[in-house]
């Protein structure tokens, strides 16, 4: 019975060496394919021509040197695969375990496929069925099997799914979770992130700060160093997209559109600079009666780089802030002035004229010297109570700790509005427990209405919190071909996979939502089997956006 | 027979012979998900196992040209027996292809021994020629014997056999050199069971004897597509849908099925068993009055 497998004689596997790699017939002749049979000689040699080609490209045997391949043993007690000698293909697959190399079954099972290994089980090589049987036993696992070969056939590193719970976005960006080898790819969009950020800001006139610090930045240390200061460019885009009601998709926010918790990670971010900065300024200011001692939490923050505001600067040295509205205010502070002139070069942490060129050895002693104090003389400005340069006057405060301190803002201008309003004609609307989602002050732009009046919020999926426990489990994660790639640390995956069969009913919003969980943003797709077939669906998130037609 | 090997109730084909029969004589497609060992790096041309539809299996065992084995046993361990039987037969094969390699070699000499004597002649006229630059002339009379001398060196080349590593040697596909007793046949091949299934397969075995070609349709959304002819030659006809007969459908899932028949230039075909155990079949056209 074993007649119909094709065993190759001497002769011919001789023969195959010699057969360099022809090319493969077209799967349908490489012609269009025709509307109907019509009986004609032509169509019936066309189909006759494909079937003997199909003969050919299927009567095809796997031939190989003996010596270019590799060799794994069967274990069947343990249900692992084990290599004999480390080889070529190594970097990409397999694991250690007590100081064994092993190798998944999948990838056993493919490398034999492309003629890299040789499975022996007692001595005797496996053939591709007794592989299948044999390695791919479990329930579902020739349909992971499919999508698997079918991703690693089209080049992609393939590796099971393992959790990486703590990695953000953020991290991600400024490449803390990558191996040393991705650093230099991670360099490169940094780079042209901060670019595309300079040119925004050029385009607002601003971006003096940026230069400063890009002279800076002289060696590969700095580069997570220019992230925080990308980020506070970022960081100062959104807040001037807040001052103007949160249009959605600010053009040059390229970024963001592309990964919508980004901009929410870089804002907490920032807000965790700022407040470190603020508590830091407002604790020098409740110590000011002491002489000044540097106090070392003080100093976790690289001054040099960071600056204390966003960099609001144009030309001058002076800027007019006009309308502040107090919501970006902390709570305690409060204008008395229509507008006011924050002067900049009291806020300039380093001597104006301090450059690279000073940083060099013989100076930079000297340099630091003078930095230091001029940094403790400037954090006595960097508080933010500094009336006589910002016209603004210190309120007293009883607040216990930050949860407090950052509910006040909202509690002050409520106070404050309501009082207005109640003293107005229409006051007796905003009596009760009941009143208007709109008030006389929000009626700056169609956009702020509009926002006001958005009682459903949209949801993403990251943010549902929905746990399933019989939700369907990710697979694969999926890694694009490169020679920087490390096995041992992959970083985050480009793509994560998970395996349904078409009989599956499609996932719904809980399963979804539980799947999304990881809030790095990588992609999440669906493979569907049919029988063979492998195709690929995902679910994206959509905000819906607002149409404004006026303001 | 045709072989067919049933893995965690899937079905595969592991041999060509069967692979080619099946679609030339019986008209199954199935799907090949195996790599090409010619070139595995692609997915446009796969090779075996081929897998198949259970329709597929469940007709081709009806029509008694198919039998059925049990493949979900892993691999038994070899015995001694095997093992033995295994190093012979690698070894029979390194002897037979050093026995070849060495009389392709052999041949490779011969015929190109004319360039290879002249090349050793040239050389060793150099040689001579730097060593003794005064007696030009007798350079000449040399020739003749210096070509015998390089004639009788390459008759006596010993041509080196090729080591065991690079001997070439197969990864089998399917299983060869199986007994019978260890091909144990598969006995519940439960295809169909329910009455979903009935109703595909049903249908499946009417349209294929109608004499049409099918193969699975998730790719458009059905359950199969039907083709006039050979798949790899012609546009399938038909996007077949199979539905109970009293089942309720909403306009929305009947302009969405005939719109999609549409955009791919196909005919939405719905199927369904009737009251009288009857298949019956409904296809949808988008019209438009104008």
């Amino acid at each position: 019975m074993a007649g119909k497998i094709k065993i190759l004689s001497a002769e011919e596997l001789i023969k195959r060496r010699k057969v360099a790699d022809q090319e493969l017939p077209q799967r349908s002749g490489g012609v269009q394919k025709e509307f109907a049979p019509d009986g004609s000689w032509l169509q019936e040699k066309r189909i006759e021509k494909y079937y003997e080609d199909r003969q050919d490209l299927l009567n095809e045997e796997r031939v190989e040197k003996l010596g270019l391949l590799a060799r794994a043993h069967w274990n069947p007690a343990n249900k692992i695969v084990e290599l004999e000698k480390q080889v070529k293909f190594w970097q990409h697959v397999g694991y250690v375990e007590d100081g064994k190399l092993l190798l998944y079954p999948e990838e056993a099972v493919f490398l034999m496929e492309m003629g890299n290994l040789e499975i022996v089980y007692n001595d005797v090589p496996m053939s591709l069925q007794q592989a299948y049987s044999t390695l791919l036993a479990e329930e579902h696992s020739e349909d992971k099997y499919l999508v698997y070969s079918h991703l690693c056939r089209m080049g992609y590193l393939v590796h099971r799914y393992s959790h990486r719970p703590d990695i953000t976005l953020y991290e991600r960006l400024i490449g803390l979770t990558d191996s040393t080898t991705k650093k230099r790819k991670n360099k490169q969009n940094t780079n042209k992130d901060s670019k595309k950020c300079k040119n925004s800001e050029e385009k607002n006139d601003t971006d003096k700060v940026i230069k400063n610090s890009d002279v800076q930045m002289k060696d590969d240390k700095v580069e997570t160093k220019e992230m925080k200061c990308d980020a506070i460019l970022n960081n100062d885009k959104r807040t001037r997209v807040n001052t103007d009601y949160n249009v959605p998709n600010s053009t040059d926010d390229v970024q963001m559109d592309d990964t919508p918790h980004i901009d929410h990670l870089i804002d907490s971010n920032i807000a965790k600079v700022q407040k470190t900065q603020i508590s830091a300024s407002i604790d020098k200011a409740r110590s000011s009666k002491d002489t000044m001692r540097t106090d070392p939490h003080l100093f976790i923050w690289d001054y040099e780089n960071i600056h204390p505001f966003p960099n609001i600067a144009g030309k001058g040295n002076c800027i007019e802030i006009t309308n502040c509205s107090p919501e970006f205010l902390p709570p305690d502070l409060e204008f008395n002035t229509e507008s006011t002139i924050l002067n900049l070069e009291k806020l300039t942490i380093w001597p104006k004229k301090l450059t690279a060129k000073q940083l060099q050895l013989e100076e930079r002693k000297k340099s630091r010297q003078a930095r230091q104090r001029d940094l403790e003389a400037s954090n006595t400005v960097l508080q933010f109570s500094f009336p006589q340069m910002a016209g603004v006057v210190r309120k007293s405060t009883n607040c216990r700790c930050w949860s407090e301190y950052k509910l006040e803002p909202k509690k002050c201008k409520k106070e404050t509005d309501l009082e207005e309003l109640k003293g107005s004609p229409g006051g007796p609307l905003w009596k009760g427990d009941v009143v208007p989602l709109v008030r006389p002050s929000n009626a700056r732009s169609t956009a702020s209405i509009l926002g006001r009046l958005k009682v459903v919020e949209n949801i993403h999926f990251s943010n549902m919190n929905c746990s399933v426990t019989d939700a369907p489990k990710i697979s694969f994660d999926v890694y694009l071909p490169s020679l920087q790639y490390k096995k041992s640390n992959p970083g985050l995956p480009n793509h994560r996979i998970v395996v349904t069969r078409v009989e599956d009913p499609p996932p719904d919003l809980a399963i979804l939502s539980s799947l999304h969980q990881t809030k790095d943003g990588v992609p999440l797709h669906w493979a569907v089997i049919d029988s063979g077939d492998v195709s690929f669906f995902s679910f994206n998130d959509v905000s819906l956006g607002q149409d404004i037609y006026m303001g | 027979m045709i072989e067919i090997h049933i893995k965690n109730k899937k079905a595969y084909i592991w041999n060509s012979k069967d692979a080619c029969t099946i679609r030339e004589e019986y008209r199954i497609i199935g799907n090949l998900v195996g790599s090409h060992p010619k070139a595995p790096r692609q997915n446009y041309q796969l090779h075996l196992p081929l897998q198949l539809l259970p329709e597929e299996t469940t007709l081709l065992v009806e029509k008694g040209v198919a039998i059925l084995f049990n493949d979900d046993k892993p691999m038994l361990p070899p015995i001694e027996e095997d093992v033995q039987k295994f190093h012979e037969s690698r070894k029979r094969s390194y002897e037979a292809q050093k026995e070849l390699q060495l009389e392709n070699r052999k041949m490779e000499i011969q015929n190109r021994k004319w360039e290879i004597i002249e090349g050793k002649k040239a050389k060793r006229m150099k040689k001579l020629k730097s060593e003794n630059s005064t007696m030009a002339e007798d350079a000449a009379i040399d020739e003749a014997a210096l070509e015998a001398e390089a004639e009788r060196e390459v008759e006596s080349m010993e041509i080196t056999p090729i080591p065991q590593s690079s001997m070439q040697v197969q990864i089998f596909t399917g299983t060869p050199y199986v007994s019978e007793s260890n091909r144990p046949l598969y006995s519940n091949w439960g295809f169909p069971s329910t009455h979903s299934e009935l109703l595909r397969y049903r249908v499946f075995k009417d349209l294929w004897e109608q004499g049409h070609f099918l193969t699975a349709g998730g790719k458009f959304g059905g359950d199969f597509l039907v083709y006039p002819g050979d798949v790899a030659v012609f546009h399938s006809f038909y996007i077949v849908k199979c539905l109970p007969y009293k089942q309720k459908m909403s306009a929305l899932d009947v302009v969405a099925m005939a719109r999609l028949g549409s955009n791919v230039k196909k005919t939405v075909v719905l199927c369904s068993i009737d009251d009288n155990d009857q298949l019956c079949y409904t296809s949808l056209k988008w019209t438009g009055i104008s």
